[in-house]
């Protein structure tokens, strides 16, 4: 994965081909395309994908990945079931968490008041896009794959991430995590979006034995 | 007569949403569920025309609640509204029962389309 702190953490899990790292990367566009659109409908604004990113670290390394550590953020994260497990996690700045939770309610519901409803916005965004993701990344590798009830958190980049992290592999070790950022248009500026899809490691294997890559 | 709708869904957003809707579109919504187990409970104490079902629920999930609604009544119509959009997924719920399965973020005509056809 091109990573030389996360190659010495644990070559077994990082032994990957070029052409296993390429078909990550076009799992992560794939699924990140499907969510992209869900965003746009939700929104009614256009949104961009950029390139994705395929890391195996700690968590607390792959919280530095994409931001500062301590950085404020809204995190929308996911536990993701069936034939694939982890987390996705769709990370925000606060400020782009609210005005996106604005966004999404007033395509949806005029004029509402958006305060108590915001964080039940936000979790649906949250719901939705990883349904999107998922969906897209069911059908390419032909597995099922659910998800749990999106939880909201606001915390540091680093707490939200070790938030996501008890449940997948050991304390320390690397995990594989697959990365989109997104970008929802806005008149007065453009909001920007992470998602991170933390797998556990069998499940890595799963995907990569899924598509022949292993 | 209108038809009477319960809204199944574990977001208060998506409640309203669909509800805003359905209103809209001449049904009285006479219940509001956030988990698979109200919708079941709800189901029993309303016997409503329609039901609308999130699949991603605490407690109980809609493929969960679903069967076991259409165990206490099979004639029970059930849309499916849902961001799981797998064909895998779609497929266990119409055959669980479920007359139609919108997938989120729809569109509204597709939601009204689905009402349409499920209880005339």
């Amino acid at each position: 994965m091109g990573d030389p702190q996360a190659a010495s953490a644990d070559p077994s899990l990082l032994a990957l081909s070029a052409a296993q790292e390429d078909l990550l990367r076009e799992v992560a566009t794939i699924g990140a395309g499907r969510a992209a659109t869900a965003l746009a409908v939700l929104t009614g604004r256009r949104v961009q994908v950029e390139v994705p990113t395929v890391h195996a670290l700690p968590l607390g390394a792959l919280a530095a990945t994409g931001g500062r550590a301590d950085d404020p953020v809204v995190g929308l994260r996911v536990a993701v079931r069936g034939d694939l497990s982890g987390t996705l996690l769709l990370l925000l700045d606060p400020a782009a968490a609210a005005t996106l939770a604005a966004q999404v309610l007033r395509q949806s519901l005029g004029a509402m008041s958006l305060g108590a409803l915001e964080d039940s916005a936000l979790a649906e965004v949250g719901g939705i896009t990883a349904g999107a993701y998922l969906a897209a990344v069911g059908e390419f590798v032909g597995k099922v794959v659910t998800h749990q009830p999106p939880v909201v958190q606001r915390a540091s980049r680093d707490e939200v991430l070790r938030a996501a992290g008890p449940a997948l592999g050991r304390p320390g070790a690397p995990l594989p995590c697959l990365g989109h950022a997104l970008t929802v248009e806005d008149p007065a500026a453009p909001l920007a979006a992470q998602v991170r899809w933390l797998l556990d490691p069998p499940s890595l294997h799963a995907l990569l034995r899924a598509t022949g890559l292993r | 007569m209108s038809p009477t709708v319960l809204i199944c869904d574990d977001a208060v957003f998506m409640r309203r949403m669909l509800a805003d809707i359905l209103v809209k579109a001449g049904c009285v919504v006479v219940g509001e569920a956030e988990s698979g187990v109200e919708a079941v409970a709800q189901y029993g104490a309303l016997r409503p025309d329609l039901v609308t079902m999130d699949l991603v629920m605490p407690d109980m999930g809609g493929i969960d609640a679903l069967r076991e609604i259409m165990r206490r009544d099979p004639g029970a119509r059930v849309l499916v509204c849902s961001a799981m959009g797998q064909q895998a997924l779609v497929v266990e719920a119409i055959r669980a029962g479920a007359r139609d399965f919108v997938v989120k973020p729809f569109q509204t005509e597709r939601v009204l389309e689905a009402v349409r056809r499920i209880v005339g």
